[in-house]
């Protein structure tokens, strides 16, 4: 009987093995990179908001601390986003003739709120305490990165499990004195230490827990 | 490690032993002979007969099939949905989901975002308020729980007040006015109904129908609005409200007064049908008076007032008040009052010659009226009681001439200024004067007489007596204009021309007064969620008042009262004092004054006691009685209450006609079907699942209740399924009302073109009739019991979910009941009496566990010898030396949080609550009739029923509560089963369960011995309806199908307080200027202080509580940190008198749960016991 295949066929067919193995893991491979990826986690994705809003000119150009707009942020699990009377409180008085604040203006007279883009979101299973972290030595800019230096802000971590995790089992690489929380800047060398050295000390002195338990977060 | 439930030893356990042979289905009823090992505790008959099908039900997990996807979804359906749910994963599921923020104008203030608040209220139920705190989340009620400073809640509410909440999120709410159907406004019809009244001089011909008031502010309305047509008649109509009080008051002190009591200072209570740990107003409070005299250190203190009280109960339904009773005998309702006469009697208060010839009476009188006048047990010689120290109470519904005698008994053991109160009656226009009954309305109505008739909240077309449907329903289209106010478009709403949307008691500002008149204002947590108004607003627009809002009429109402009444004035002012009352929640000062009574001369002979009619199988007693769960229908569309179990027959979803054994044996019925093999009564899975019973399908005969009515030759007839309550008297039928609503909404039942040929007997389908309209045998005449009732058998069947027999223990005895004397002989009674191989080891009690890790080897000693000693015994050989779970390793619990949960058996009055309030803490779904039949139903904590005692004998049936939440043990059989670790411990001790690895494999439901973990088999949760989403508590994931769950101990709650107590204690370091928090283990090394120059982190004891603990209207739950050595479970855990009764379930397993027992102890009268004693053979 006649040859059907050519023997560069077996060739073929282990390449074909080979191929087919590979694939699959690349497969497996790139659905875990994509899914750590900025497209699905939207890290780093600022959107346009209704408002262009600079955290970069109010917090580092006019040095307003954020707890004068987040003001809930060491009481309760939400750092709440402010009301639009926390804007108009400045702005009925400076810009009151801004085209760009007009939405803001807007919704004082007609009650209706302005509607922000969301840029952080957890999932729903997720229950995060802001407070909690804010009390216990863990500054803003650890988790938003410079906000101060973003003029619209976007979302700094992937906010994956993985990356609550880095920092609830090693909490010493990111931890600062309590006075330093709303710092942007803050470097441990500026207190003459390393953050190794810092962050055995205040683990120590705030009683920081590892957590890594399901309840922690998950109820 | 092999699953426990799939051990070989456990077919053995009890049942094979006993199981008697060759009963055919055909078989009437049970085998009548008592089983060969019986055994002592029992939920249904099946166990308790050792039925042979009772076996392999016990030993599934889930119920055959109930863990199939039998489902009728098509292959091609199937394929779609899986093709659909793929694409979905691959292009959404990863991509975070935007979304927007979007926050407020202007803040509240004091209002911070994310904090939830706290308001008082008060939770209104046929006129009386119960206290409540609500949980208010960014605006929304998620939460309610008992208002401690409200004396009708003392910090407990009941089923009702928390499942209310779920009503005024209920998606069937009436939204909008409307005029027969066609949408209107409010203002419209307001409009219309004002000029309605202006044609009718002076309100001729105006009716008004309304429930039970008790509000000031509302009754001040009524008022003005009677003044303004001064011809006007006010009706009300209360169906489950009884004026029978008022009447033997009246007769016994020459006034109309009603009781209020006090347990507390009661040592010996008796009572006669008066469920008063069960239902009615004031039962929260009056469960925790009474549990704090149940539950007590030292249950065998001889000095009054202090010790274990005693209950004697005379009552025809088996009651939860019953069901606490050290001595509870069952008698018909009719034969009541020859109790109360023969009591009367032996206590001199009443001639013996007025006494029916009843000798049953006149024994138990004989002893129980010794007990009330002198101590014999546990003192060496009889004491006098002194007076004031006991408490004779009557249920609402005996006769006038019974309760004459009853206040007239409390009289004469100077009760009356002790332990119990005489106050006017609380409601407005109570009594009812003649012409304002119900049956007066109706007469009215027939005579042409009504031209205007507003219905505000009364729902007559569902509960009116039969006598009087038909006249009043076909009346009322005689009338020219007919208004409905009510929170639904109910039976009656379609009746009636202009249908106005009422505001619910959230919604809405009122005023109220709890069972001893003490006024709440309530505040309304939330505006109107659809276009609705408060009856108060109603009634202002109708008599053209200048004040509309609510807020403002119950404001100046109180501002009147306020003038008037200086024990409310203060130099602070109206302002102050008004802003304190609507923040407690109860205006101090306003509880009704005693009023001073005297009997009157010759009133207890005045009276006359009729005896009973005699009763038999062909002329049954026929009582009705309040639904355990929905009440009087009002809560039939809730689901929360629908499918709560009800306390002593464990059926959800529907009513059925109750009678004990013995009835049931003299009318032939059988019982078997529900647990046959024959292959006629397994029916499809699409239908209700497969052989039922013990996974709650029950497929019971359905009888036809008969009444001859006088001067008629139509009797009343109702077909209804029945059900065996031991403990019912014999020849009486108890049934309960409110079932067989035609409108009440997607859950409570709606009739359509498609079922309107509605036969009675409902199919329990989603959406269909739910239950039985018992009304339909009820009369004006004798409301509360019919005398000569026939009942015949029929060819119908009828599934009723019962699930008395879901999550078996396999009969593990896990209830530990004991009396006062055995305990005062050997506190020690409760570690012994469990099986029978503990007697070498009591030392073992279950908390030594827990203290030392390393008891493990002991333990398996322990558990090894255990089993050798159960050879040949029907006991707890259930697991072999192999099946015991490894000894705890590495756990310490030291220096940190340790909680546990401690349920006292003594105080549990399995009134459900906890149930109720878990669901809402926790968004349970509810999961329909027939998911409940395939053993699915999603309650997080169960209340087990046990039965002690032959079913046949219902003077001697007892019963036990014990409430089942997730042990959390410390060697958790569930963890090591779980292949992904979605289920896992943590480092306080708490199993863990983490909703969004579980894949749902269930091996750790089926590893489970105690059956407290729940599958969602299906999507239960309703994600779409708007309402409901905003029902959730934000604290807690809501679960989607797939999943499993369990009790967390409100694990929310833990990480919130430890939240705050961590910031507290970090803020407390920067005030101190430095020093460190301390770590646990220095704690530890310090005897548990804190170090020198250190601060601790720490939560108070009571500053967490779970959410059953909370709603436990008898405090029978205690939470909290087993480590803190001052805590109030330690101490009654380690600690106390009654810590020897203290047990785990199943400690032989070694799971160290950190849910425990304290043992239930009874306070028997040796004498009735004597007396009464089951004659043998």
């Amino acid at each position: 009987m006649a040859q059907i295949f050519p023997r560069y066929a077996n060739t073929l067919f282990r390449l074909a093995i080979v191929g087919a193995i590979l694939g699959a893991a690349g497969i497996g491979y790139a659905t875990m990179v994509l899914a750590r990826s900025p497209y699905f986690t939207r890290a780093e994705d600022a959107q346009t908001q209704p408002i262009q809003f600079s955290h970069a000119h109010h917090v580092n150009g006019l040095g307003i601390d954020c707890r004068y707009c987040h003001t809930a942020v060491e009481e309760t699990a939400h750092s709440n986003v402010p009301s639009t009377k926390t804007c108009m409180n400045c702005h009925s008085q400076m810009w009151v003739g801004s085209k760009m604040l007009e939405p803001v203006r807007e919704s004082y007279k007609t009650g209706q709120s302005i509607e922000w883009k969301r840029l952080h979101r957890l999932a729903d299973f997720v229950y995060f305490n802001h407070s909690i972290h804010v009390n216990k030595g863990f500054g803003c800019s650890a988790c938003h990165g410079r906000v101060d230096h973003m003029q619209a802000v976007y979302q700094k971590g992937t906010l994956l499990m993985e990356w609550c995790l880095e920092c609830h089992r090693y909490p010493e690489k990111y931890i600062r004195p309590r006075d330093q929380i709303f710092n942007m800047a803050f470097k441990a060398e500026d207190l003459g230490k390393t953050q190794e050295q810092l962050g055995k000390e205040l683990v120590e002195k705030y009683g920081v827990r590892s957590l890594k338990e399901c309840s922690t977060c998950h109820r | 490690m092999p699953s426990l439930n799939g051990n070989p030893h456990m077919a053995n356990a009890n049942y094979e032993v006993s199981a008697p042979e060759g009963i055919s289905p055909e078989t009437a009823v049970l085998a009548t002979e008592t089983p060969s090992v019986a055994p002592k505790f029992w939920r249904s008959l099946e166990e308790y007969s050792g039925e042979k099908n009772f076996d392999e039900m016990v030993q599934r997990e889930f119920p055959r099939f109930a863990a199939e996807f039998t489902d009728p979804v098509s292959r091609r359906k199937f394929l779609g949905l899986m093709g659909a749910s793929l694409a979905l994963a691959g292009m959404t599921g990863c991509r975070q989901p935007s979304g927007t923020i979007v926050p407020n104008v202007v803040d509240t203030e004091g209002v911070l975002q994310g904090a939830p608040v706290n308001f008082a209220t008060a939770f209104p139920l046929s006129g009386y308020g119960t206290g409540v705190l609500v949980k208010s989340y960014d605006g929304r009620p998620v939460k309610l729980e008992g208002n401690a400073a409200h004396p009708s809640s003392l910090g407990g509410t009941d089923i009702y007040a928390q499942a209310s909440l779920l009503g005024m999120y209920d998606p069937d709410r009436a939204w909008t006015a409307n005029r027969a159907g066609a949408p209107t406004s409010f203002e419209d019809a307001c409009n219309s109904l004002r000029a309605a009244l202006a044609q009718l001089p002076e309100g001729k011909g105006v009716r008004i129908l309304t429930e039970t008031i008790t509000s000031p502010t509302l009754a001040g309305q009524l008022e003005l609005f009677l003044k303004k047509f001064p011809k006007a008649v006010w009706h009300e109509y209360e169906p489950l409200a009884s004026d029978e009080v008022y009447a033997g008051t009246k007769a016994a002190f020459g006034k109309a007064v009603q009781p209020v009591y006090d347990f507390k200072k009661a040592d010996v209570v008796v009572t006669f049908e008066g469920d008063f740990l069960g239902a009615g107003p004031g039962q929260a409070a009056y469960s925790r008076q009474f549990a704090s005299r149940r539950g007590v250190e030292t249950p065998d203190a001889v000095e009054p007032g202090k010790g274990m009280n005693r209950l004697y109960a005379v009552e025809c339904m088996q009651t939860v008040t019953g069901t606490k009773a050290d001595h509870r005998h069952p008698a018909r309702v009719s034969q009541i009052p020859a109790y109360v006469a023969a009591l009367a009697a032996e206590l001199g208060v009443l001639g013996a010659d007025k006494v029916p010839a009843d000798e049953s009476a006149k024994k138990w009188a004989k002893v129980v009226a010794a007990d009330l006048r002198k101590r014999s047990d546990l003192v060496s010689t009889p004491t006098d009681r002194p007076k004031g120290s006991t408490l004779v109470v009557a249920g609402d519904h005996i006769p006038a001439a019974a309760q004459t005698l009853v206040a007239l008994i409390n009289q004469e053991l100077g009760n009356i200024g002790s332990t119990v109160n005489y106050v006017e009656p609380l409601a407005a226009g109570r009594p009812l004067a003649a012409g304002r009954s119900f049956g007066d309305l109706v007469k009215a109505i027939g005579s042409k007489e009504v031209e205007f008739l507003l219905i505000v909240e009364a729902n007559p077309v569902h509960t009116a007596p039969a006598d009087l449907l038909g006249a009043f329903t076909t009346g009322l289209k005689s009338v020219k204009t007919t208004a409905y106010v009510g929170t639904y478009q109910d039976e009656t709403a379609h009746a009636c021309e202009w249908r106005l949307p009422a505001a619910h008691w959230l919604e809405s500002w009122g005023d109220i007064k709890g069972h001893d008149g003490t006024v709440t204002i309530q505040q309304p947590l939330i505006a109107p969620l659809y276009n609705a108004h408060s009856p108060l607003e109603l009634f202002a627009d109708l008599v053209g008042d200048e004040i509309k809002m609510g807020y403002e009429l119950v404001r100046r109402k109180w501002s009147a009262e306020y003038k008037a009444n200086p024990a409310y004035q203060s130099a602070a002012g109206f302002e102050k004092w008004w802003r304190r009352s609507v923040h407690d929640g109860v205006i101090a000062g306003s509880v009704a004054k005693p009023v001073a009574v005297r009997g009157v001369e010759g009133a207890a002979n005045s009276v006359t006691i009729n005896s009973a009619p005699a009763a038999s199988k062909d002329s049954l007693e026929l009582v009705f009685r309040a639904d355990e769960s929905i009440y009087d229908g009002r809560f039939a569309n809730n689901g929360w209450l629908m499918e709560l179990p009800k306390p002593l027959s464990k059926i959800t979803w529907d009513n059925a006609a109750y009678m004990n054994y013995k009835t049931a044996e003299e009318l032939k019925i059988s019982l078997r079907k529900g647990y046959s093999t024959d292959p006629k009564y397994i029916a499809p899975a699409k239908d209700f699942g497969t052989t039922g019973g013990e996974h709650g399908r029950a497929i019971v005969e359905v009888l036809s209740f008969q009444i001859d009515q006088p001067g008629s030759k139509e009797k009343l007839e109702l077909k209804l399924p029945v059900w065996i309550l031991p403990g019912l008297p014999d020849s009486a039928v108890v049934v309960q009302l409110g079932y067989g609503r035609k409108k009440a909404g997607r859950v409570g039942g709606n009739i359509t073109p498609k079922n309107e040929k509605f036969d009675g007997i409902a199919s329990g389908k989603q959406g269909d009739v739910i239950g039985f309209n018992t009304y339909k045998l009820r009369t004006s005449s004798s409301p509360w019991v019919q005398s000569g009732v026939k009942a015949f058998r029929t060819d119908k069947e009828h599934i009723l979910a019962c699930t008395q027999g879901h999550h078996s223990m396999e009969g593990r005895e896990p209830v530990r009941v004991g009396t006062v004397e055995q305990n005062k002989k050997n506190p020690e009674w409760a570690q012994k009496s469990h099986g029978n191989a503990h007697d070498a080891h009591d030392d073992h009690a279950g908390h030594e566990h827990a203290k030392q890790d390393d008891h493990g080897h002991a333990e398996h000693a322990h558990a090894d010898k255990e089993h050798k000693d159960d050879h040949g015994k029907t006991s707890l050989a259930v697991v072999s030396k192999d099946n015991i779970l490894p000894p705890l390793k590495g756990y310490q619990y030291t220096g940190t949080h340790k909680w546990g949960l401690l349920i006292d058996l003594t105080t549990c009055t399995g009134c459900n609550s906890c149930v109720v309030a878990c669901q809402a803490e926790n968004n349970i779904p509810v999961v329909g009739k027939f998911e409940v039949t395939r053993g699915r139903e999603m309650h997080w904590i169960r209340v087990d029923r046990y039965f002690v005692g032959a079913p046949d004998k219902p003077a001697h049936i007892e019963a036990q509560f014990l409430p089942l939440p997730c042990m959390q043990c410390e060697n958790a059989p569930c963890e090591q089963v779980c292949p992904v670790a979605a289920t896992v411990h943590s480092y306080d001790g708490l199993n863990d369960m983490a909703y969004n690895r579980c894949v749902g494999t269930r091996y750790c439901s089926n590893n489970c011995p105690y059956k407290v973990r729940r599958f969602n088999f299906f999507q239960y949760t309703d994600y779409t309806t708007p309402s409901l989403k905003l029902l959730n508590n934000p604290e807690v994931s809501v679960r989607t199908r797939g999943v499993m769950e369990k009790c967390t101990y409100c694990v929310q709650r833990i990480r919130n307080a430890e939240i705050d107590a961590h910031k507290k204690a970090v803020r407390e370091i920067d005030a101190k200027g430095g020093g460190r928090l301390a770590r646990p283990s220095e704690l530890e090394a310090n005897n548990g202080k804190t170090p020198e120059g250190m601060t601790r982190v720490q939560i108070k004891d009571g500053a967490v509580k779970s959410a059953c603990q909370q709603s436990c209207p008898s405090g029978s739950i205690i939470f909290g940190d087993l480590n803190d050595h001052h805590s109030a479970i330690h101490r009654l855990r380690e600690d106390s008198k009654r810590s020897k009764t203290h047990y785990s379930l199943l400690e032989e397993l070694n799971t160290v749960p950190r849910t425990t027992y304290l043992a239930a102890l009874r306070n028997p009268n040796p004498a009735y016991v004597a007396a009464f004693a089951e004659k043998k053979g």
